[in-house]
């Protein structure tokens, strides 16, 4: 075989923009051969080899057939296949094309090393742990033990709150009050039946007992003020029959004045009473239930409790900005 | 044919693409793909390749694993190499330590092993990046494996820690890496001749239309030699050699030179390692049995393909891939036996897994409507 071509040569003659399939017909001339020996060894028909050395690769089928072709050619006449195949590279575009099953969007690909993959992992993270630490410190300061059937909480809570949110109003004139409450009871007769017999009753009954009944009894109070609202009075007189019973049973007064907003929970011993939410400045609580109370308070500087009137130090609980003690009047009082 | 083997493609179990028409879903699956590291593995006999989106192929190891037993009473095992490094243990192993091949004809014959191997390469491939990613991992299968043993592929690899396992079968990912032109409404055909099995099929439309497998593959080539040398030579020599003889002097097709090379055996009479010298035609002897089973493999698919499809092929030719494909002169030994146009693929040994990798690149550009069946 007479092979000129060195593969150096071969490179550049192949890079010619003639294409590789002349230069292996020159080849194939220059030792003889017959297209259809050609053929024959190949096993290619005659119409293709004609195509391939003409460089016609239009009635070829794909790429991927051609440079096999032409591997299979090349390796017959013993030329390096190399060139060969870097010159069909050259002189058809097509074959560098990536078939047109292959789509890649990769550009936007983002992989797990990115910069923005890395800043978001990072960002969640300490979200995270941010998160649980405003809810550890929540913990510590409110802690939810929600217990108890909640419609009995609220029903407890919106009784007394009632109550005392316009007892605010009624506050001043505390000494009429009681003088009005009887007055009022007739007065209310028409409109409240069974319900407004029951609760002045009661009124004069804990009158004597000091001021414990005073829920009570400012109930009327707030009932005379807010004049003859029925729906305010149904509460309130449900109000009064809640926080009346356990304050006959007790002889000591505990009331809770709220200087800024704050969150607490109180419980008595029975259970019976609670109360349970936040608080805002200015209001005033008086505790029915049975003592000694549990008493969970939030922002305690803001809190004062007064004991049959005297101030209750809650000072050495305080932790924290909360206050949890147990507080018993009997035991204060003493 | 077209729309019917459109509809009947597979949708993946656990993927979204039933609901093609929904954006929220489209947009979820985008998300997604934006941080998934999806990976396509050739899962072979021989060696195991991964080919990583947008990367190429970015390992390719011996499918080997070295197993050590830990001493003591109730000692554990433990691996202790893969890959390359267990490879090179293969047959020179101490007591405690079995390097072991997972993998059989092409499916899985030991399944904790080859989980622990897939772990290994996927960890590997993640090495440096910050957070090892679940990726979604397509595996190459051969065509002719079974239900059973396509599930221990899948349970393996989404053992491994794969988010999603989707499994193609390997003639379909060999042409697809081939560049054949799956597509068209004609017939292309492939061989693919791997480590363990033969796989030889014709694609048309994107679907397979005729699919055959057998289990002769370059281990089937290896053994054949060993037996040789031990029949002719009374000489026993090791795996790793047969490979090396193989490569280096194994021809399918009688050629103009007669390569030699020397190795070293033990001599089954003597008992004592010997020096000897085998020449190319011996292989070629060698080889005859195993060839002879692909092409008689070859012979059948082109018997029972359609006629149709069976003239195209005759018309552009049979296409070689896999690492059989290097084995000299074996395109010429198909062209003698077929009379047909052998080709052989570029870079016929990451075919599969290039193939593989570009489906899963389809599998996300046109989702629901997948251009080839997946399991």
């Amino acid at each position: 075989m007479n092979t000129t071509v060195s593969d150096t040569d071969g490179e550049k003659q192949y890079s010619d923009a003639e294409g590789p399939g002349r230069r292996l017909r020159a080849l194939r001339e220059s030792e003889n051969l017959a297209l259809s020996r050609v053929s024959v060894l190949l096993h290619l028909s005659e119409e293709k080899l004609m195509s391939l050395e003409a460089d016609d690769y239009a009635k070829l089928p794909g790429p991927v057939f051609i440079q096999g072709y032409l591997r299979n050619y090349a390796r017959l006449l013993g030329v390096p296949v190399g060139p060969v195949l870097n010159a069909y590279r050259a002189a058809s575009p097509e074959s560098s094309r990536v078939p047109e099953i292959r789509i890649t969007q990769l550009s936007h690909e983002v992989r797990s090393g990115h910069a923005l993959v890395r800043l978001v992992t990072w960002g969640m993270v300490l979200g995270l742990v941010l998160l649980s630490v405003v809810w550890w410190r929540g913990y510590l300061q409110w802690p939810m033990q929600l217990s108890g059937s909640p419609e009995n909480e609220t029903a407890a809570v919106t009784g007394t709150e009632q109550a005392e949110s316009e007892e605010n109003d009624a506050a001043q004139s505390f000494p009429e009050v009681k003088v009005n409450a009887d007055g009022e009871v007739t007065l209310a007769l028409p409109q409240g039946g069974v319900e407004t017999l029951e609760a002045p009753e009661e009124t004069t009954a804990d009158g004597g007992e000091g001021g414990v009944d005073r829920s009570g009894a400012e109930v009327n109070a707030t009932a005379a003020a807010a004049g003859s609202i029925q729906a305010v009075k149904s509460a309130s007189a449900e109000g009064a029959e809640r926080s009346g019973e356990p304050a006959a049973e007790t002889s000591q007064q505990v009331v809770i004045e709220y200087s800024g907003n704050s969150w607490s929970k109180i419980e008595d011993a029975s259970g019976s009473f609670k109360l349970e939410g936040s608080n805002n400045a200015g209001i005033r609580r008086v505790l029915g239930g049975v003592p000694p109370y549990r008493m969970i308070l939030g922002n305690a500087a803001a809190v004062k409790i007064y004991v049959n009137g005297q101030v209750f130090d809650i000072s050495p609980f305080i932790r924290g900005n909360v206050a949890r003690f147990t507080l018993d009047p009997k035991s204060q009082s003493q | 044919m077209g729309s019917d083997s459109r509809d009947n493609t597979i949708a993946p179990p656990g993927s979204f693409t039933h609901f093609t028409e929904n954006h929220f879903t489209m947009l979820f699956r985008r998300l997604r793909g934006f941080f998934s590291n999806d990976l396509a593995i050739d899962l072979g006999t021989a060696n195991t390749l991964i080919y990583a989106r947008g990367q190429g192929v970015v390992l390719d190891e011996p499918s080997v694993v070295a197993i050590r037993q830990d001493r003591g009473p109730g000692g554990g095992k433990s691996v202790a190499a893969v890959g390359d490094e267990a490879k090179a243990m293969l047959g020179r192993t101490p007591n405690n330590i079995t390097a072991i091949r997972p993998m059989k004809d092409g499916v899985i014959a030991d399944f904790t092993v080859t989980e622990k191997m897939l772990q290994h390469f996927i960890h590997k491939v993640h090495e440096s990046k910050m957070i090892r990613p679940s990726p979604r991992v397509l595996v190459c299968v051969p065509c002719g494996s079974t239900q059973v043993e396509r599930r221990a592929i899948r349970e393996s690899a989404a053992g491994a820690g794969a988010r999603e396992v989707y499994l193609i079968e390997e003639p379909m990912a060999a042409a697809i890496g081939a560049g054949l032109p799956v597509d068209e409404a004609r017939g292309s055909m492939v061989l693919d001749i791997g480590g363990g099995t033969s796989e030889v099929a014709i694609i048309s439309l994107n679907g397979i239309v005729y699919a055959n497998s057998v289990r002769v593959g370059g281990d089937r080539f290896d053994e054949a030699i060993i037996n040789y040398v031990r029949r002719n030579y009374g000489t026993l020599i090791g795996e790793a050699t047969a490979e090396r003889i193989k490569k280096e002097i194994g021809s399918a097709f009688p050629g103009n030179e007669v390569r030699e090379i020397e190795v070293k055996g033990r001599n089954l009479a003597e008992g004592i390692p010997r020096s000897f010298t085998l020449n190319s035609n011996e292989i070629l002897e060698a080889l005859q049995e195993p060839l002879s089973g692909i092409v008689g493999a070859v012979k059948a698919a082109l018997e029972q393909t359609p006629p149709e499809l069976g003239a195209d092929v005759a018309e552009r030719g049979i296409v070689l891939t896999g690492g059989g494909a290097l084995l000299l002169d074996i395109d010429r030994l198909l062209e003698e036996e077929t009379g047909l146009p052998v080709l052989i693929a570029e870079d016929p040994l990451t075919c599969v897994a290039r193939g593989g990798g570009r489906a899963l690149e389809m599998l996300d550009e046109r989702g629901g409507e997948l251009l080839f069946s997946i399991d």
